[in-house]
């Protein structure tokens, strides 16, 4: 099992296939479990829970990785992000049927595309853009990607236009990606 | 810049719904601008997932998210579809809908009902077991007025002969009899040609009123008037009395 690919491990799960299951867990529990971990603010029977319904999600519903879309560690990470947020958000009791339905559709979405595996950025890497970043970009950041807030619920807490938030997020990512230095994203951004 | 473009951010974050995330879609294959931005907002976006401190995973979380997925229960949940699955569902369903008490009620309802329809059925049988004897129709043949023939008595009446099933019956009903004295009593006389039927014997009652029924031998008996003595006894085979009621002519 352990000179399989990715790709070969996922079919072999589609054709519930246990040990291939078993060997995606190993090699994916830590990324898993320290994202999940963050995501409930260090609660360690929260992560628990969250990290079953992902394995459980990844065994029942395996059709919905498509490898064209990207790799399979930004499937994984936008599965756990998606039932983090859903936990969250069910805990904040603003788990209104809309925002359900918006959380399980958006596993679909191509959110992970572009990571790239073989440069993976550190979280050094990362504080040290994110330092770049106003008090107010950052706190919006926070909010959206960690607190499971939506961009309409966060322009009512900032009291703002929801124009606003979505072209300040949008100015964020940009100023973050040109700090993180990826590949291309010096030339056009400078003005940021 | 399109009003489409505008949804780029909701649809990096994923608040787009289903069908508007396929029409968006659609709309990055035809604008450059938004396809160009998307790629760079998603370079930042999941470069945030490393934003994460390395921890340890606890050993016996393995074994403890396998239970879990392998369970019976959890497998079947997420696949069965079967008809327990859709009975359960209605199941549950009526309970929402009808409370126990409710339940109950309607219950005891029912159960009343159905001993009452078969009570009502028990009834209906043996009230028309009941009615069966009087179903046969009785039909009156022919009715005769009779009267005394005597000055001394007011007595009058009428005969009649009526059908039914068993065959044919004379039945003589007369008021006002003059009572008779000792061994006395009325005797009926059918008179046909000459010959003389016995047709029975009778003491009225203290009022004056006297009934008799007689059977007649078959359906083809027939006969022409009726003649009432007074006779000494009930033994006679021909009238030794004299006659006290009569046809009326």
């Amino acid at each position: 099992m352990k000179d399989k690919s990715d790709q070969e491990l996922m079919e072999l799960i589609v054709q519930e296939h246990r040990p291939a299951f078993e060997e995606l867990y190993d090699r994916y529990i830590k990324l898993i479990y320290s994202y999940a971990l963050k995501a409930m603010s260090g609660d360690k029977e929260k992560t628990k829970e969250i990290v079953q319904q992902v394995f459980l999600r990844i065994w029942v519903a395996k059709q919905h990785y498509d490898s064209d879309k990207g790799q399979l560690v930004n499937w994984l990470i936008t599965v756990t992000r998606n039932i983090s947020i859903d936990y969250i958000r069910k805990e904040k009791k603003l788990a209104e049927k809309q925002q359900k339905a918006i959380l399980h559709d958006s596993i679909e979405m191509s959110g992970y595309t572009l990571r790239d595996a073989d440069n993976q950025l550190t979280k050094m890497e990362i504080e040290e853009a994110k330092s770049k970043l106003s008090e107010e970009q950052r706190r919006l950041i926070t909010l959206l990607y960690w607190g499971g807030y939506s961009l309409l619920e966060i322009a009512e807490f900032e009291n703002q236009k929801i124009g606003t938030i979505k072209s300040r997020l949008h100015q964020s990512l940009k100023r973050l990606r040109y700090y993180l230095g990826t590949e291309g994203g010096m030339t056009d951004d400078k003005k940021m | 810049m399109t009003k489409k473009c505008e949804q780029l951010v909701d649809y990096l974050t994923g608040e787009l719904k289903k069908e508007e995330c396929q029409d968006f879609e659609y709309h990055l294959s035809q604008c450059q601008s938004c396809s160009s931005d998307l790629k760079q907002l998603q370079e930042a976006w999941s470069a945030l997932s490393f934003d994460v401190e390395e921890a340890d995973v606890p050993p016996e979380l393995k074994s403890e998210v396998m239970d879990y997925v392998f369970s019976d229960k959890k497998t079947k949940d997420s696949q069965e579809n079967g008809f327990t699955t859709i009975y359960s569902k209605w199941k549950n369903r009526m309970k929402q809908h009808f409370k126990p008490l409710a339940s109950t009620i309607i219950a005891i309802l029912f159960i009343v009902v159905t001993v009452l329809v078969y009570q009502n059925i028990q009834l209906h049988q043996a009230l028309s077991e009941m009615e069966k004897p009087t179903d046969s129709t009785v039909n009156v043949i022919r009715t005769v007025k009779l009267q005394s023939v005597i000055t001394s008595s007011d007595a009058q009446g009428y005969a009649a002969v009526v059908e039914n099933e068993n065959g044919r019956e004379l039945i003589v009903n007369l008021n006002q009899l003059p009572m008779p004295e000792g061994e006395q009593t009325y005797q009926v006389w059918l008179l046909n040609d000459g010959n003389r039927k016995n047709a029975g014997t009778f003491r009225p009652a203290a009022n004056g009123k006297g009934v008799i029924t007689f059977p007649l031998p078959d359906k083809n008996y027939t006969f022409g008037n009726i003649g009432i003595t007074l006779e000494p006894d009930a033994n006679g085979t021909k009238p030794r009395g004299k006659k006290v009621v009569g046809t009326t002519l």
